[in-house]
């Protein structure tokens, strides 16, 4: 834990607030990272769902990007999991993915998503503009 | 229990008739309690011949059928018949019963019993007797039938009371039954009773005969609760009129086997989708005996629908993960400073190009997940769901003017939403971008009328053509008119709603004409509104 309170004191100041970007895919996450930080905030990557988790846990991002086909803890049992911890709770989620099952998409909003992007339907420029009404609420 | 010897199938239970007793009496006790046959046994229970309802109707034998039935109903006789009366109601079991009758011994094996019944026609009943020749019980072919589906026979003379019976009725009932029974010794030689195989007779007027086990668990219905019905009453009746003349058509009057999913309602309400064989059995005059309805084995149909879930989910993962990922880069690339305009044209056409793929394979997706058993549903407002799709389409649509009245209240519905939201944003962003371009209109209406709801979409843009009318819900037609607009539609939007429309049981069409605009329906049936 201590390992994140460097960084964390750190990145806070110069921007506009944290993103974790869970996202296996390496095109995906240079491209949405690029467009997130030419907007100011600060972001901080994931390839896998458990290392995702710990960083959550650890450093409370202010909004959590999160895909649900990731190795090792799918995006959906680190939703649940999540969502045990007092921060957690009430922890802002986006799923970003590119699964649509209405099955899943039932279920994400059970466990507080309203957000769920398909990642083929959005522009980056979209997602952007998600992100920041999503800070605006 | 899986028996594997005659003893195993028997009925142990025998009613039984001595030599001494009157062949009066051994009539009614065969038609009252609607046996084939009676074991004529000794004081010890020892098997001395058979009575059956052959023995008794045989025209060879010393009585014949008119005369029997008189007895039975106690009516006066004619004249002429009286000496033969007095003469018939003399005669014992004894002087008419088969006195060599085939048996079984108790262990005989499954495959001897069932020889037994396939070699010989006429034999109906078979007692079983011991190393002592007594008699330890009886296997009819019903029992075999039992065995076999696990179901009690269903003869056609079960609602006749014996003291009521018709001349006619009597030779039918024993013509019938045997018919029947050969008929269903014939299905088991055909070797299609398995078990996990959902299997359905009925008459040629679709009246149920025989459902078995496979059928109960598939449907909820007992066979008790079905037997001479029509399918239609029961499960049946959810799809559009059309296919069920299709399929009557089909194996009633071209005598073809129909093969077809079908969309029908089990007992406790719950929808279920169905592949449907249901074939015509003819006989040697080319007449239909009956109708044999199957359903595919289940294990078989879980298999499929796995592959599809797994097709589903590879297209949506293995193509849309990459094509974002195109379609993102692509957008990082036309923002660089460094693009020349001739460049950033060429960047935009491949961005186009992947919007393009991107959109089919969404299409595709949703195609993939119509008719889906697993489909959820869930209860929501038509109306406010329209509203939120017109709000949507006139951002994407700036200049075109909506209107949309609804009245009648209530517009709840219980199915899949995305699948119904699908529909309605179809047609409603088609009206939006088909409309006139200078000055676009698009006019809505959701009524209530007596057989449903109604749904109607006008857009005042040029009409759909008369040699593209009945292509338009074809999947990958594209119309000149649509080319121009939108350049990068699949071909697949109306083909899609129309395969949704269809499942759910909605109508779907359009009218369209030269300065009058194209106006497209939906009208969805609610049978309790």
């Amino acid at each position: 834990m201590t390992r994140y309170n460097i960084a964390e004191g750190h990145v806070r100041e110069p921007s506009r607030g944290t993103i974790l970007l869970i996202e296996e895919d390496g095109s995906l996450r240079l491209s949405l990272v690029e467009a997130i930080r030419s907007e100011g905030f600060m972001v901080i990557e994931a390839e896998d769902g458990e290392s995702a988790l710990s960083i959550a846990l650890s450093r409370h991002p202010d909004l959590i990007m999160l895909d649900l086909l990731l190795p090792k803890m799918g995006g959906m049992q680190l939703l649940k999991i999540l969502r045990q911890y007092e921060w957690g709770k009430t922890a802002r989620v986006i799923i970003l993915s590119a699964l649509s099952d209405p099955a899943i998409v039932s279920e994400a909003s059970t466990l507080g998503v309203t957000d769920f992007l398909v990642k083929s339907d959005w522009s980056t420029e979209g997602i952007i503009s998600k992100i920041k009404q999503k800070f605006l609420e | 229990m899986n028996p594997k010897i005659a003893k195993d199938i028997m009925t142990k239970e025998v009613v039984t008739i001595s030599p001494d007793t009157s062949i009066s009496d051994a009539s009614k006790l065969l038609y009252k309690n609607r046996f084939n046959g009676l074991p004529v046994v000794d004081k010890n229970k020892v098997l001395v011949g058979i009575l059956t309802e052959y023995d008794l109707v045989n025209i060879d034998s010393a009585t014949h059928l008119p005369t029997l039935q008189r007895i039975l109903r106690h009516v006066a006789p004619d004249d002429g018949a009286k000496e033969e009366i007095e003469a018939i109601s003399k005669l014992k079991v004894g002087n008419l019963m088969n006195s060599d009758p085939m048996t079984l011994r108790e262990y005989a094996t499954l495959e001897e019993t069932i020889a037994a019944f396939s070699q010989h026609h006429k034999v109906n009943p078979i007692p079983v007797v011991d190393e002592n020749k007594k008699l330890v019980g009886i296997i009819s072919r019903s029992d075999m039938i039992k065995f076999f589906t696990e179901l009690p026979p269903t003869l056609p003379e079960s609602e006749l009371q014996w003291t009521n019976l018709k001349e006619s009725a009597i030779t039918g009932l024993v013509e019938k039954s045997m018919d029947l029974l050969e008929e269903r010794m014939d299905l088991l030689q055909m070797n299609i009773l398995s078990s996990e195989q959902a299997m359905l007779i009925t008459t040629p007027d679709a009246e149920i005969i025989f459902a078995n086990k496979a059928w109960e668990k598939l449907t909820g219905y007992t066979t008790e609760e079905i037997i001479g019905k029509h399918p239609n009453d029961l499960w049946g009746g959810h799809m559009p009129e059309r296919l069920y003349r299709d399929l009557w058509n089909t194996i009633k009057n071209e005598k073809k086997p129909f093969a077809g999913e079908v969309k029908n309602v089990k007992k406790d309400g719950t929808e279920y989708w169905q592949e449907t064989y249901i074939t015509p059995v003819l006989d040697e005059a080319g007449n239909i005996k009956f109708f044999m309805a199957i359903e595919p084995e289940i294990t078989d149909k879980k298999k499929k629908e796995q592959f599809r879930e797994e097709f589903i989910s590879i297209i949506g993962h293995q193509l849309r993960n990459p094509l974002a990922g195109i379609s993102w880069i692509i957008e990082l690339l036309s923002r660089s400073p460094n693009l020349s305009e001739d460049d950033k044209k060429k960047v935009e056409e491949i961005y186009k190009q992947n919007k393009g793929l991107a959109n089919f394979v969404a299409d595709l997706l949703v195609l993939s997940r119509i008719g889906r058993k697993d489909m959820s549903k869930e209860d929501f407002d038509l109306r406010s769901e329209i509203d939120l799709i017109i709000k949507e389409v006139k951002v994407a649509n700036p200049g075109v003017e909506f209107s949309f009245q609804s009245e009648g209240g209530d517009f709840s519905l219980m199915t899949n939403k995305p699948m119904v939201i699908q529909v309605f944003a179809n047609l409603i962003y088609n009206a939006a971008e088909y409309s006139d371009r200078d000055a676009g209109r698009v006019d809505l209406e959701l009524k209530k009328e007596s057989d449903g709801w109604f749904f109607s979409c006008y857009n005042n843009g040029p009409e759909i053509k008369e040699a593209d009318k009945s292509k338009i819900f074809s999947k990958f037609f594209r119309s000149d008119t649509a080319q121009k607009i939108k350049e990068k539609g699949t071909g697949l939007g109306l083909f899609i709603i129309k395969t949704i429309c269809d499942n759910f049981g909605w109508g779907l069409w359009f009218e369209s004409a030269s300065g009058q605009g194209t106006t497209f329906y939906v009208k969805i049936p609610i049978v309790n509104s």
